[in-house]
């Protein structure tokens, strides 16, 4: 087969990293990004960024550690290099707070981010209202910047990126050997995934410098996650909600609990508002699937369905994504041989 | 009561602070006038990161000590009033790196969540083996030093723009107490041969993505003459510049090649980092800090002073304990002219 023709679908983080590990680990494929909407208004735009793992019911442990691993290990080279600003990458520590002592005290990727720790009882009392806390230092991917350098990096290799609405997945298969579907929370009319759903999320995006440390309360509903500019205040989490215009009420809601935990944010400035819908699934969806009418096939590779974790294993994903696809082009390789004979 | 406050950093204004605090609604006729040639944004305050950080040793000066911890509590219990964004004080967590291991600080215990660097992060920095991690607190003079400023002129203390050649110019004009806080120039007053500059330079840049402070050590160069990394509000301060009895205030293009060269290996994405301001201060260096009560005669006249001031470069660590320590001391003054029943001055 000559040079195979890969197409991505999708230009979030995970469609653009998947690009960039198919790009990496197949020299030889043309690779293309086909997507309706490029940063600064893909869902990961809106997105803190942050380096910490949303657990998926479906996918094991053990999976889920090693794709996050892959992705701190990643990004944290990055982190001290050169590029570090260009790409959004930086280090951030804070704590996680909890009003009740969790059942799990040690998450499974405690060990993964540095320096994690219980947080001391004078370093709790400035949360007067939560009794239990952990400390540590994580990454933040900021976007856009991320989704740009990617881009970049994407370029360099020869990728082309291209706006297209892609209505059925098929309507690639004259065009390219292998689909992979990156279509995030689009995946659900892309595929017809009934087990993707959305979970909005609401978030403020606001001026206030001088909030160098996350704070983020162990329910996951409240958090504070300091980025290059500005800092992401959040949020929500509304299962089966499809609405992507910002709520006056929830925008308030949001303010306040932020500023119970953190003070000072009521001086924060220049408040914007942004909605993501977290393309949430129990499990990954990460796995070959074969399309097929009238005796062609088309070979796909999924990678969607990362819900809250987006960030946190986005490498991990790409990188497995990219060998599922070396696995369809082998295949490939190997039935057009045949074909030969 | 008049008494005069010279010098208007943060020792000056935060000192006059506390007394008038204290004292104004003991002593009806309490009236306060600061006296300087340098205010905010040009004193050394100004200059200075901000970041509450004793030197690595105390030396055995257990007072010390006590005032940096009295500075500490108290910050902490400000920040989280409204008033904290306009005092420039927040919290900021960060690195010490050294090449060796080195016994814990006496500080280790004040600031918040001391720990040791873990192997892997250390492996950010390669050219040290052994650190620590902790959260402390920035407080930003130039915001600080108008903070107390607008306080203290809505208390009724005057400020006068003078450059004050003795004490006699002040103590004659019926001041009864003087309070000495002109740190680096001391000397100009009354001589001491203990006070000396450390003259440091800085550069400013705009580098948002760095949220926390790397402060490295070089046990051979001595305190901040290795580079330093300490994110503001709105600027990142790179610095690693202590000369010990060098007076000159004027930027030095190889200091600035040293701090440049050294940050930016010490955290290679500084190299894109855009460089905004350059700035060269004078710490007022001193085996320990001058805090004590001197009688000054002049002819039949006689006046008390306070001298507070040899804050080398942890002036904005120790300044409110300092502050505090100087108000004792100003009730000891005011016990022995019976201006008013206190209990004893704690010694």
């Amino acid at each position: 087969m000559a040079a195979p023709k890969v197409a991505v679908v999708g230009a979030g983080v995970i469609g653009l990293s998947t690009a960039l590990c198919i790009s990496e680990t197949c020299p030889s494929c043309s690779v293309t990004v086909l997507s309706d909407q490029f940063s600064p208004n893909t869902t990961s735009d809106v997105a803190a960024g942050m380096l910490i793992p949303h657990t998926y019911p479906g996918t094991p442990i053990h999976v889920q550690k090693q794709w996050f691993k892959e992705t701190f290990t990643y990004l944290f080279a990055i982190s001290h290099s050169a590029e570090a600003s260009e790409a959004g990458i930086h280090l951030v520590s804070g704590w996680q707070v909890f009003k009740n002592t969790p059942k799990e005290e040690l998450p499974f990727w405690s060990d993964v981010v540095l320096g994690f720790r219980t947080m001391s009882k004078a370093e709790l009392q400035k949360f007067p209202q939560h009794q239990f806390g952990q400390a540590f230092m994580t990454l933040k991917c900021d976007c856009p910047p991320y989704l740009l350098w990617l881009e970049k990096r994407l370029k360099a290799t020869g990728v082309q990126m291209y706006t297209r609405r892609v209505a059925d997945l098929w309507e690639l298969h004259s065009e390219y050997n292998v689909v992979v579907n990156c279509a995030g929370i689009g995946a659900h009319q892309l595929v017809g995934d009934k087990e993707l759903f959305p979970v909005r999320g609401q978030v403020l995006k606001v001026h206030a410098p001088w909030v160098k440390n996350f704070i983020r309360d162990g329910d996951g509903l409240t958090y504070i996650y300091p980025g290059i500019h500005r800092v992401t205040l959040g949020g929500t989490r509304e299962v089966e909600s499809w609405s992507l215009s910002p709520d006056p009420g929830t925008t308030k809601d949001i303010f306040d609990r932020c500023c119970s935990l953190e003070p000072s944010l009521r001086r924060a400035q220049d408040i914007k508002v942004k909605v993501g819908l977290r393309p949430s699934r129990w499990c990954v969806r990460l796995q070959r699937d074969v399309l097929s009418q009238g005796g062609v096939k088309l070979p796909v590779v999924h990678n969607y369905g990362h819900g809250a974790g987006g960030f946190s294993v986005h490498r991990g994903t790409a990188k497995e994504a990219a060998r599922l696809v070396g696995e369809c082009i082998a295949a490939l390789q190997v039935s057009s041989s045949r074909a030969k004979l | 009561m008049r008494v005069a406050i010279i010098g208007a950093g943060v020792i000056g204004l935060s000192t006059t602070l506390c007394i008038h605090e204290q004292y104004h609604s003991l002593v009806p006729s309490l009236e306060m006038e600061v006296y300087a040639d340098r205010y905010t944004p040009h004193t050394t305050s100004d200059g200075a990161a901000g970041l509450w950080q004793p030197y690595l040793s105390d030396q055995g000066n257990l007072q010390e000590t006590l005032w940096n911890k009295e500075t500490f509590d108290h910050l902490l219990r400000h920040l989280g009033s409204p008033a904290a964004k306009e005092m420039g004080l927040f919290l900021i967590s960060g690195y010490n790196l050294f090449t060796q291991p080195v016994p814990d600080p006496s500080w280790k215990n004040i600031v918040l969540g001391f720990r040791n660097l873990t192997a892997k992060e250390l492996e950010l920095f390669p050219s040290y083996s052994y650190g620590w991690f902790n959260t402390a607190l920035m407080l930003e003079c130039r915001s600080y030093l108008p903070w107390l400023t607008n306080r203290l002129m809505q208390r009724g203390v005057k400020f006068f723009h003078k450059k004050v050649e003795s004490f006699q110019e002040v103590s004659g004009d019926g001041v009864d107490v003087v309070i000495n806080c002109t740190g680096v120039r001391a000397g100009e007053l009354q001589p001491d041969p203990e006070l000396q500059p450390g003259r440091g330079q800085v550069i400013k840049v705009l580098a948002p993505w760095v949220k926390h402070f790397i402060i490295t050590h070089d046990i051979k160069s001595g305190i901040y003459n290795s580079p330093y990394i300490i994110p503001g509000s709105e600027f990142t301060v790179l610095g690693g510049i202590y000369q010990h009895g060098n007076w000159n205030e004027e930027n030095s293009a190889q200091d600035h090649r040293t701090i440049w060269e050294n940050c930016c290996r010490l955290l290679p994405a500084l190299q894109k980092a855009k460089i905004v301001e350059e700035w060269s201060g004078l710490r007022p260096a001193r085996p320990c800090v001058r805090l004590e009560r001197e009688t000054l005669r002049h002819g039949h006249l006689q006046a008390e002073v306070i001298h507070n001031y040899g804050h080398g470069g942890f002036g904005i660590t120790i300044h409110w304990g300092c502050a505090m320590a100087a108000a004792r001391l100003f009730g000891s003054i005011l016990q022995e002219k019976k201006l008013a029943s206190l209990p004893q001055p704690r010694l």
